[in-house]
């Protein structure tokens, strides 16, 4: 019977993925060409959506940040050890890079994002409603003005609920994976979770709104 | 592009025209998850990025140093924990050879290392009350010792039991088992060990403590007597004490004697308070209060008889310390108290009890003006010599205490 692949090493049980990507690692820190390709392959996308949020959804700083990103990654690829995933690996990497962006901003750029809105902005308890009576339509999901009410919410939140929201949804991250990657305790994540939902789309709330 | 307020607000009369039941909470999830999916699919990485990265992170990664290049061929180096290991392994590698001396076990006889340097402890009479009262170990590897010595007369020296040179003792300095002690010619030694037992010895007297460096001895197990005089107050309830000298061994529990070793080797003991039990390979006496016997080398205690002239320990002038006619008795009688002259020093009792100090009273003595409080029965027959008998035979002895003072055997 099958019981699964896992390989003995002195520390730790690994799964073979970790294995894997290690070595992808190890030949991108060499140089070769086509791991470098596969790297980004697999994860220039979800390193830009987890960059974008963090600099108000501006695409070009948000390139600018995952391109350092990714050069820090082959100078630090001695480091990575397999003991996260390689996501989670990139997203500290990437992480540290939006806070030296923003470090590198004047001042005046260093301020909200202009599409901030208030949570208790009439379009914001709208949407809300509009999530508690029922499936949505993806006509209004689609809608440029509804992801924009989204953008603005999203950007309104603190930094960790936004970032524990995304990582739940759109990297469809568990609550494990996630709490690794903030350095968070998994009960902390939950409580980010929670908070988020409640507060900005009123998600989980008793019947909504 | 239709506002979103208008959008959502329409789509909500919608829902509830046609009376559609609200979501639950997991379809609201749901709907949380598209619009977030589709916020994060609405921004995608340019179409040149993706080359643009694998061209300068080639260039990069052949820039970089390889791991082994960065540690000098040790790529386990790189782990931060060996990092820090490294170090630190190495930090208490040297705090351990600075502290070694200090720290290691002792491996000599009992009583040796972390002996504190003579004269280090109290030194004022004053003081002596504390220093004879057994203090905490400061350390489970510092031996405690064993007792202290009382202000000697003269001069007292001792040997360590690691070996060296003699080295001069004072007043309140600690005594070890395993030392080694001598007095000079002139010279009166005092020990007060540690549960109050009190050991005086005349000049010319050598003698060891011994006893096992693990038991947590309060005073000595025995005490090897090779020359001169000892005066012993043992302290009652303790463990066996012997004093052990070349003609035989006197064992006790707790009385009051003394042992006279001259210089053949003879042993004379006598006893002032309880019972002590003489013996040798060639037999034994039990010898009690007021009585005395004497063994000779090669023969067996003689049955012990009236004490005729106590022996006291104190100071004489020698011609030599290694005399073997340096017996203490002869020259007791010779020699007047060095700090007292034309005086003999009487032990006070309670002082000698209390363990703890000098004596309090200085009179003239002569040891036949003061009778024995508790002489033994004339009419009881003296015990004959006994086939060697083992140390559990010793009796228990009365309470009574006798005065006592030296003369030469």
């Amino acid at each position: 019977m099958h019981v699964g692949q896992w390989h003995w090493s002195t520390e730790r049980m690994e799964t073979h993925d970790s294995r894997a990507e290690r070595e992808l690692v190890a030949r991108v820190a060499r140089g070769e060409e086509a791991a470098t390709a596969e790297l980004l392959r697999r994860f220039l996308d979800r390193v830009f959506r987890f960059v974008c949020p963090r600099v108000g959804y501006q695409e070009q700083d948000a390139e600018e940040v995952v391109q350092e990103t990714f050069l820090s990654a082959v100078r630090l690829a001695p480091t990575f050890r397999g003991e996260s995933s390689l996501f989670s690996w990139l997203c500290g990497i990437a992480r540290k890079q939006v806070f030296y962006f923003h470090s590198n901003q004047r001042p005046e750029r260093r301020g909200s994002p202009a599409n901030t809105v208030s949570l208790d902005d009439e379009d914001v308890q709208l949407l809300q409603a509009a999530l508690g009576a029922g499936p949505l339509e993806q006509e209004i999901v689609e809608q440029l003005s509804v992801r924009e009410l989204v953008e603005g919410i999203l950007t309104a939140l603190p930094e960790a609920e936004r970032e524990a929201l995304l990582l739940r949804y759109v990297e469809d991250l568990s609550v494990r994976e996630i709490a690794g990657i903030m350095r968070r305790s998994e009960k902390a994540v939950e409580s980010l979770l929670r908070r988020a939902r409640q507060r900005a789309f009123a998600v989980g709330s008793e019947g909504g709104r | 592009m239709k506002p979103a307020r208008e959008l959502l607000r329409d789509y909500v009369a919608h829902r509830r025209a046609e009376g559609q039941p609200s979501a639950s909470a997991s379809s609201q999830e749901e709907n949380l998850r598209r619009l977030l999916r589709r916020v994060g699919a609405a921004h995608q990485p340019s179409e040149h990025l993706e080359s643009r990265l694998v061209d300068a992170m080639c260039r990069t990664a052949r820039e970089t140093p390889s791991r082994s290049d960065a540690h000098g061929g040790w790529p386990w180096l790189s782990r931060p924990v060996w990092r820090f290991a490294v170090p630190a392994a190495a930090g208490a590698l040297v705090l351990l050879a600075l502290f070694w001396p200090f720290l290691r076990p002792t491996s000599g006889p009992a009583g040796v290392a972390g002996r504190p340097a003579p004269g280090d402890a109290l030194r004022h009479p004053d003081h002596l009350r504390q220093v004879a009262v057994p203090g905490p170990r400061t350390s489970s590897d510092q031996p405690s010792p064993i007792g202290h010595v009382i202000l000697p007369q003269g001069e007292l020296l001792r040997r360590p039991a690691r070996g060296g040179d003699w080295e001069p003792l004072e007043g309140g300095d600690p005594v070890f088992l395993g030392d080694t002690m001598r007095t000079e010619a002139g010279s009166l030694g005092n020990v007060i060990f540690q549960d109050g037992s009190d050991c005086q010895f005349a000049a010319n007297t050598t003698l060891r403590c011994e006893g096992d460096a693990g038991a947590s001895l309060k005073r000595p197990a025995r005490i090897q007597l090779t020359r001169g005089q000892l005066w012993v107050q043992i302290e009652k309830g303790g463990p066996e004490f012997r004093v052990v000298a070349p003609a035989a061994s006197a064992v006790v529990q707790g009385t009051v004697f003394s042992v006279t070793v001259d210089g053949s080797g003879a042993t004379r003991l006598q006893v002032t308070e309880g019972k002590v039990r003489l013996q040798n390979a060639r037999g034994a006496a039990q010898v009690r209060a007021g009585r005395e016997s004497l063994a000779l080398v090669g023969g067996a205690p003689q049955p012990p008889f009236p004490i005729r002239r106590v022996l006291k320990p104190q100071p004489v002038e020698e011609s030599g310390p290694d005399s073997p006619e340096a017996g203490a008795g002869d020259g007791a009688k010779k020699r007047p108290h060095p700090t007292t002259p034309g005086s003999r020093v009487v032990e006070d009792r309670d002082a000698a009890a209390g363990k703890l100090k000098r004596p309090s009273t200085t009179e003239r003595y002569d040891p036949h003006s003061r009778p024995l409080r508790k002489p033994a029965p004339r009419d009881e027959p003296e015990e004959p010599p006994t086939a060697p008998i083992d140390s559990s035979g010793t009796p228990s002895d009365p309470e009574t205490r006798l005065p006592v003072a030296t003369g030469g055997p």
